[in-house]
This record gives C-alpha cells, structure tokens and sequence, in this order.
C-alpha cells in the first residue's frame, strides 16, 4: 500500500478513474500512513472513521459515473476551518471542545468536489506564528528532520502557521492540504517542508466558517506536492460566496489548464530590495538560479523596486494584531470553549481568556488593544494602514514593468524547535518575504527549488497581479519542472 | 510638562474615586472606562507630539490588559511590559514614511460593499447555536450575577 501514498493527486485520480484502486483503497493508505507518523504531531484530530465513510460514497459515485473534480482524495484540513460536528480547535485552549454546528465555506466546497477529510491539522495558536510552536497541542516535527520517525536527531520546525497541513503532505500522510495564509502562513510551512503552498488573491476563496484571525489579510489556500495538484484543489476551493462579504464574484478558472508550461516573453520582475541582510547565502543562489531556470525558458527578467518593502513588517504588526484583537474578543467564555468561573461577568472575562490564550496570542491582542485605544488609533493604526496603500502603490507600479515577482519564501531553512524563540521579533522577521503580498492582497505561490547544505528543502516565492492566479501556476509549473524537486524527506525513505 | 504631571496625577486619584465607588456599578464602570480613555489619551498628549510612545510601563500595561480582559499575574506584568515596548520600538519605523496625501488602504480589491435584501434567511433554531454553550439555561446562555 506504500505506493498508494507516493502518487500525486493528478496520479491518483486517473488511477481511480482506471479502476485500478478505489477510494476507499486510496483512504486506507493514507490513514495508515497518518498513524505510522503520529510522532510528527502533524493532525490534532484524525477521523479515519468519517475518511472511509467518504471514501466509500466516492466509490459509489464513481461507479455510477458521477465522480467530481477530486472525487477520493484523501486531504487534511487546517484546524482552522470550522468542520461541522468535528472537533475544531485554531489550536487553542479556548476553543476547548467546540463542534461548529456548521461547514466552512471551503471545506464544503472540497467535499462538494469528492474530496475526503482525513482529520484536522495542527497549527500555530489561531494562526499566529511562523514554526507551529505555539499549538496548545504541541509543536509540529518538520519530516525534513534528520533521524528517525520518533528518534529525531534534531526537531526541526515546519514552519507555520500551517504546519501541520505542510508536515502531513510532505510524509505522505495527506495528498493534499488545506491552508491559510495571513502574512505567509501557506507559503513559508511550504518552503520549510519541500511542497507547493499558493496563497491566492484575498476575495478569491471564501472567508466564511474560517476561524478569523486578520480578516483584511486572511486567505484560505491550497497545499499539495506538485504544482498541477495545486492547480485542482484551488479550482474546488475558490469561488463565489454571499456569506463572505469580501468574496469577489468572478468566475473560477480551470486553472490546471494554465500549465501550458509556455512562458515565452514573460518579464519576470526581481525586487531589488529582497537581498535583505541575514538572508542565507544558499537562498540568494537558489534564487539566482531560478531566474536562470526562467530565463532559459523564454522569459524575460527585469529589475524592479518596491521601495517600502522593509516597512512591511511593522506594518503587518500593527494591522494584523489590531483585527486580531477585535476578531479575538468574541471569545468570552460565554457561548462556546472554554470558561473559568469568577465571582463575576468581568472576573470570568478574565480568567477564561487569560486561561485559554497562549502567550504569543495574548501578546497580539494586547499589542492591537493597545494601537487601537483612544489616542493611539491615528498614530499607529491609520498610520499603518496609510503605509500598506504604499506597498501596495509599490507592486502596481512594478507590475507596469513586469509580468510576474520571483523571489525566494523565506530568508532561512527550516530552523530547530527552540531557535528563535527568545525574542518575538526575530520571528516576525520569517515572513519578511511573504507579508508585503499578503498586504497588497496579491496571489503568492511557493514553489520548493532545491535543498540547502543540510538538506532541508528552500522555496522560491511568485508573486502575482490580482487574481491572476493562473500565471503565477504557469510559471510554477516551469519552475518546478527546471528544479525538479523529487527528493523525499528522510523519515519517508 | 510640571503642570501637566501634577494635573495628571490629581486626575488619577480622581479617576480612582470613582473607580472604587461601589453604589451604582454599571454606571461608574462605563464612566471609569470613558475616563481611562481619557487618561490614557492625556498621557499620551504629555508624552510627544505625534503619539508615538516607544516605551510601555508596567500600569499601561495591566491596563491594557484589562481593556482586552485578560488577567495577567502580577509577577508576569513586567516582563509583558518590556515585551510590548520591544514590539511598539519596532514598529515605530513608520514614522520615517511620509504618507501625508496618502489615503489609509482599508479593503484590498476596490470593490464597494455588497447589499443584501433584508430578509432571514437563517435561523430560529436555538439548539444547534447552545450546543457548545459552557452552560445553559432552557433556550438562554448563562453568565454569572450581572446586576446585583
């Protein structure tokens, strides 16, 4: 059954569709393989029961000659998106217990497709953090981690938010993933774990029954291992929703036809401003390397500048933990998760949100209190907001000059469980190459490139105009095929 | 600045009188909200003309806390302190950013709300919505005493 868990989901469907498995085959593979590699702490819940259940009905609409776009597909979903009767956390403490009595826009729309849920995955605590160190539930084991399933010589991170959605696809535990990204949270776990992550266009998926964390940045995403897998869980996910009110009514593209692999003329942009200090010499030749791997295939690079760049991050660090402290108040202790009793409304307030909030998610919602408290709202909050419309000036301007942005994901590899830690600040600076495009709202694709010295996968990152999803897929698809990036992680071999 | 601190510090005592103020609690709880505000918006008049403030002490702190309601031990408050003033010197690097015509970006696709007809069209089951309640009463959600 090990071969089962090796296929691509492309692989797989035309194998389903040639009979030569069946779903419900293709399911117990893949549950198999969560179990064998539970001491990754990739999923908070596995719900191998409600896999075979699905699996089983795929089969039979197979059968019948009804299968859907992804119909058997066993995938993990985020712990973020709300899943109806199903245990849903955002990794944290306060949503002890909550069963949403709904389905996530997303999560319907991939089950509408025929996809099957295999359980949900670990996170950072309500998606904020960029190594998935700050779960309630324990941290996430990159598979890229030297040693043994359970004998690790190192804990390396996964990245993060969605490390465990990463994690689990990169062991050939999930065919696929579903993800968000706020500030890089698809891109970056991407990068670190060797698979392919694309944040799309913000309006492009919808928002609604996904746990909200900045809800001007918040965008659902899928992961997977190959570009042309990517291409067809986006096409189940995306689309219209009235209940989003920032959902964009356009019409989903077939996006797996987008990759023709032709990028003949295209002028590829290359930021002059992303050879930032600390960058690992590594990264900047995986870089160089990929503008080669395009220019060799007809496409054009060209300098461009995005001057505000450096200013991304505080910007992000006002606006992201000022919704987040908005977004967060609704857990009160009073209608759902948990509750810790005071001797009134205010004490019980405190004490449930003091009890179920980790410390990073404690320090963002004071930190967006506190920028948004009278006096202080102008000066860092509507200045915040004012420098984001300057970034976001900076890439339509760069994109009169170009077709598409190559850069890479991230400044590092995968780091050890530990590093970084210390200063919350230095963490922030993971995202660096990944925030500007979450705050001009772009589409962003991380596309895994080579392996560092140690080994450990290095992603590059393409940047998109608004909803043009389709390029950025058609030169990932370029990019992968020159990388050709088919290395496993160890604890797969 | 002298003038300004001394005011300030009879303004604290003032606000502390009607903070402690037992009788009426709903009421003297939204005035002692309004005059932190107002305190906290004064500090920051007293601190630097553009309301930049590099540095949170420990009292801004907890008070912050308490607008967010979440109790922090007091052994924890210091430290909380110094790791909000290493966030707020960080992103005080927007200063240097000149935005004076610049409008704030407040939706990332220029596309204006949309307007829904103003019908039901969920709702008036009141089960499913008290199912993770952490305590209930009939078709309520229960809160401890409120009004005395």
């Amino acid at each position: 059954m090990g071969a089962l868990t090796r296929l691509t989901i492309a692989e797989a469907l035309d194998g389903l569709e040639r009979r030569v498995f069946s779903a419900e085959e293709l399911t117990q593979a893949h549950i198999d393989a969560m179990v064998a590699a539970r001491s990754l702490n990739a999923f908070i819940t596995e719900t191998p029961e409600k896999a075979l259940a699905m699996a089983r009905l795929s089969d039979e609409r197979r059968r019948r000659g009804e299968a859907q776009l992804l119909d058997g597909v066993p995938i993990a979903v985020k712990d973020l998106f709300c899943t109806e009767g199903v245990l849903t956390t955002a990794a944290s403490h306060i949503l002890d217990g909550f069963k949403p009595p709904y389905e996530s826009t997303v999560t319907a729309n991939l089950w509408r497709a025929g996809a099957v849920m295999l359980g949900k995955a670990n996170l950072d605590e309500f998606a904020m953090g960029s190594s998935n160190v700050t779960s309630y539930y324990g941290p996430v084991v990159n598979p890229w981690s030297p040693g043994k399933v359970g004998a690790w010589e190192r804990k390396l991170v996964p990245g993060g938010s969605s490390g465990g959605s990463a994690a689990a696809v990169a062991a050939r535990c999930a065919m696929g993933a579903t993800g968000t990204d706020t500030g890089g949270s698809i891109r970056q776990p991407g990068s670190f774990c060797g698979i392919v992550g694309l944040k799309p266009t913000y309006g492009r998926c919808s928002r609604w029954g996904v746990v909200a964390f900045a809800s001007s940045l918040d965008q659902a995403g899928p992961m997977a291992r190959t570009v042309r897998d990517t291409a067809l869980m986006m096409r189940a996910m995306a689309g219209y929703d009235p209940k989003d009110s920032t959902s964009v009514n356009r019409p989903v593209p077939d996006y797996a036809q987008a990759l023709t692999g032709d990028i003949r003329g295209l002028r590829v942009g290359v930021p002059k401003e992303y050879r930032v200090d600390g960058m690992s010499a590594e990264i900047g030749k995986v870089w160089d390397q990929g503008v080669e791997w395009l220019r060799a295939a007809g496409a054009e690079p060209v300098e461009i500048s995005l001057p505000h760049t450096k200013y991304a991050l505080p910007t992000y660090y006002i606006i992201a933990p000022a919704e987040a402290s908005s977004n967060l108040a609704r857990y009160d202790g009073v209608r759902f998760g948990l509750r810790v009793d005071g001797p009134g409304l205010q004490e019980m307030y405190e004490n449930t949100r003091a009890a179920g909030f980790g410390a990073e998610v404690r320090r963002r919602i004071l930190i967006g209190t506190y920028v948004l408290s009278a006096g202080y709202y102008d000066a860092y909050y509507l200045k915040a907001q004012k420098v984001r419309a300057r970034i976001a000036e900076d890439f339509r301007l760069a994109f009169e000059r170009c077709d598409i942005i190559l850069t890479p994901t991230a400044p590092t590899p995968a780091f050890a469980v530990g590093e970084n830690m210390d200063d919350p600040i230095t963490m922030y600076l993971n995202d660096v190459f990944t925030v500007p495009t979450s705050l001009a709202g772009l589409p962003g694709l991380s596309v895994p490139a080579g392996l560092s010295g140690e080994s450990l996968p290095l992603g590059l990152q393409l940047i998109g105009k608004p909803f043009d999803e389709e390029t950025v897929l058609r030169v990932g698809g370029v990019l992968e095929t020159a990388a050709s990036f088919h290395q496993l992680p160890p604890c797969v071999v | 600045m002298k003038q300004a601190a001394s005011f300030g510090a009879v303004f604290l005592q003032f606000r502390d009188f009607i903070g402690s103020t037992a009788r009426f609690p709903l009421f003297f709880s939204s005035a002692r909200r309004f005059l932190d505000d107002l305190g906290f918006a004064f500090r920051v008049l007293c601190s630097k003309g553009d309301g930049w403030i590099m540095s949170i002490d420990q009292a801004t702190a907890v008070r912050i806390a308490h607008l967010a309601r979440i109790k922090i031990p007091e052994a924890d408050q210091a430290s909380l302190a110094g790791e909000l003033s290493k966030i707020l010197s960080f992103v005080e690097q927007l200063s240097e950013v000149d935005t004076d015509d610049v409008q704030p970006m407040t939706s990332v696709v220029a596309t204006q709300l949309r307007r829904r007809l103003d019908e039901v069209s969920d709702g008036g089951d009141p089960e499913p919505v008290l199912r993770n309640a952490p305590e209930r009463a009939e078709t309520f959600f229960v809160v401890p005493k409120v009004v005395e």
